[in-house]
C-alpha cells in the first residue's frame, strides 16, 4: 500500500495522490519566475553615433578623448589587446586607472571609443565596459575606420605601430 | 469543556487531517501557464550569444526601442524578422530602416550583437543604422556573474 493520504481508515482511497504533482507544478513556477526577471533585466551601453558631416568643425584637438583598440584582440585574450588613449599606448590592466584620471572633474567629457576591423566584438565590449566603469558617461562610437580623412582631424592617431 | 470540540467529538470518522490543496493546484497552474506564455514574449530580436561583462548599465525596456540584431552568421535581424545578410543586400535593411525612421524619428535602436563577430562587423552595421538617420544607439550584453 502507497502513502495513505485522505483516505479513510479502512475503506478504499478515491482521491488521486496529488502533493508530487503540486511539487513539481511549484518547482516549475519557480523556475520560469526566475527566468522571467533574469530575462527583463536589459544591460547594455548606451552611446551615441556622431553624424558623419561633422568634419567641417571639427572641435580643439585637446579636448579629445579617443580610445582607440588595435589588433590582434582575438577571442578571448583580452590581454592581447593594444588599447590606446589619443597617441598613448596604454596597457588593458592600467586603463582604468588611466580612464579615471581622465574623466576627474569632468564627468560630461565626451569619449569617443573605436576598435580595429579585426578585433573580437567581446573584447571591445570589455574594453568598452571598463571606460564606462572609469565614469565615462558620453560614449560616441565613431563609424568610419581611424585613419580615414574624418578620423586624422579629431586628433586620433593614424598609424599607430 | 467547549462545545465546539463537543461537535467535533461527536463524528470521528469525518474528521480529515489533509488541508484542501486543490484550490492551491489551480492557482499555481494558472500562474504557470501566464509564465510560460510571458517567458518566450520577453525575448526581443534574434538569439544571439551577448557578450559578458561586468558592469554594464540598466537600459530601460520602451515601447520605442528598435532592436536590431547582428547574429554570428552576419544575417541582419530588424525585431524578429530576418532583412539582410550584412555586405549583401544590406540597402533593403536600410530601406526599412529608413521607412521606421521617417515614421517614427528619434528612435532608440539597440544592437543585439554575437560575441563571435569582429568589432569590424559591428561597426558596419552601425554605420548602416547611421545613415538610416539613427543617432541614439545602445549596446546590448550579458552581466556576467563573475567579476
Amino acid at each position: 500500500m502507497g502513502i495513505q493520504v485522505g483516505g479513510r481508515r479502512g475503506g478504499p482511497m478515491s482521491d488521486p495522490n496529488v502533493i508530487p504533482f503540486i511539487d513539481i507544478c511549484l518547482v516549475l513556477l519557480i523556475i520560469f519566475m526566475i527566468v522571467v526577471t533574469v530575462l527583463i533585466a536589459q544591460v547594455g551601453y548606451l552611446s551615441k553615433l556622431p553624424p558623419r558631416a561633422q568634419t567641417q568643425t571639427p572641435p580643439s584637438a585637446s579636448e579629445q578623448i579617443v580610445i582607440r583598440v588595435t589588433s590582434p584582440c582575438g577571442p578571448g585574450q583580452l590581454s592581447s589587446c593594444r588599447v590606446f588613449i589619443n597617441r598613448e599606448e596604454v596597457p588593458p590592466g592600467q586603463l582604468l586607472g588611466r580612464v579615471q584620471q581622465i574623466m576627474q572633474g569632468r564627468s560630461t567629457q565626451m569619449i569617443f571609443f573605436t576598435a580595429d576591423d579585426d578585433v573580437n566584438y567581446e573584447n571591445a565590449m570589455r574594453i568598452l565596459d571598463v571606460v564606462r566603469q572609469g565614469g565615462a558617461r558620453n560614449i560616441g562610437i565613431l563609424t568610419e575606420p581611424i585613419g580615414a580623412t574624418a578620423s586624422e582631424s579629431m586628433g586620433s592617431p593614424a598609424t599607430v605601430q | 469543556m467547549p462545545s465546539v470540540f463537543k461537535r467535533w467529538r461527536s463524528e470521528p470518522l469525518e474528521v480529515t487531517s489533509d488541508p484542501n490543496v486543490i484550490p492551491l493546484i489551480d492557482v499555481t497552474l494558472v500562474l504557470l501557464i501566464i509564465f510560460m506564455v510571458i517567458t518566450p514574449m520577453l525575448q526581443v530580436g534574434a538569439a544571439v550569444q551577448l557578450p559578458m561583462t561586468t558592469h554594464p548599465e540598466e537600459i530601460k525596456r520602451e515601447e520605442k526601442q528598435l532592436t536590431v540584431s547582428l547574429r554570428h552568421d552576419l544575417s541582419v535581424y530588424i525585431g524578429d524578422t530576418r532583412y539582410a545578410t550584412l555586405y549583401g543586400d544590406l540597402s533593403k535593411f536600410e530601406a526599412k530602416m529608413k521607412e521606421l525612421n521617417a515614421r517614427n524619428p528619434g528612435r532608440q535602436v539597440l544592437i543585439k550583437a554575437d560575441r563571435r563577430v569582429k568589432y569590424g562587423d559591428v561597426r558596419n552595421l552601425m554605420k548602416s543604422v547611421q545613415a538610416s538617420g539613427f543617432a541614439n544607439v545602445g549596446l546590448i550584453v550579458d552581466k556576467s556573474r563573475r567579476s
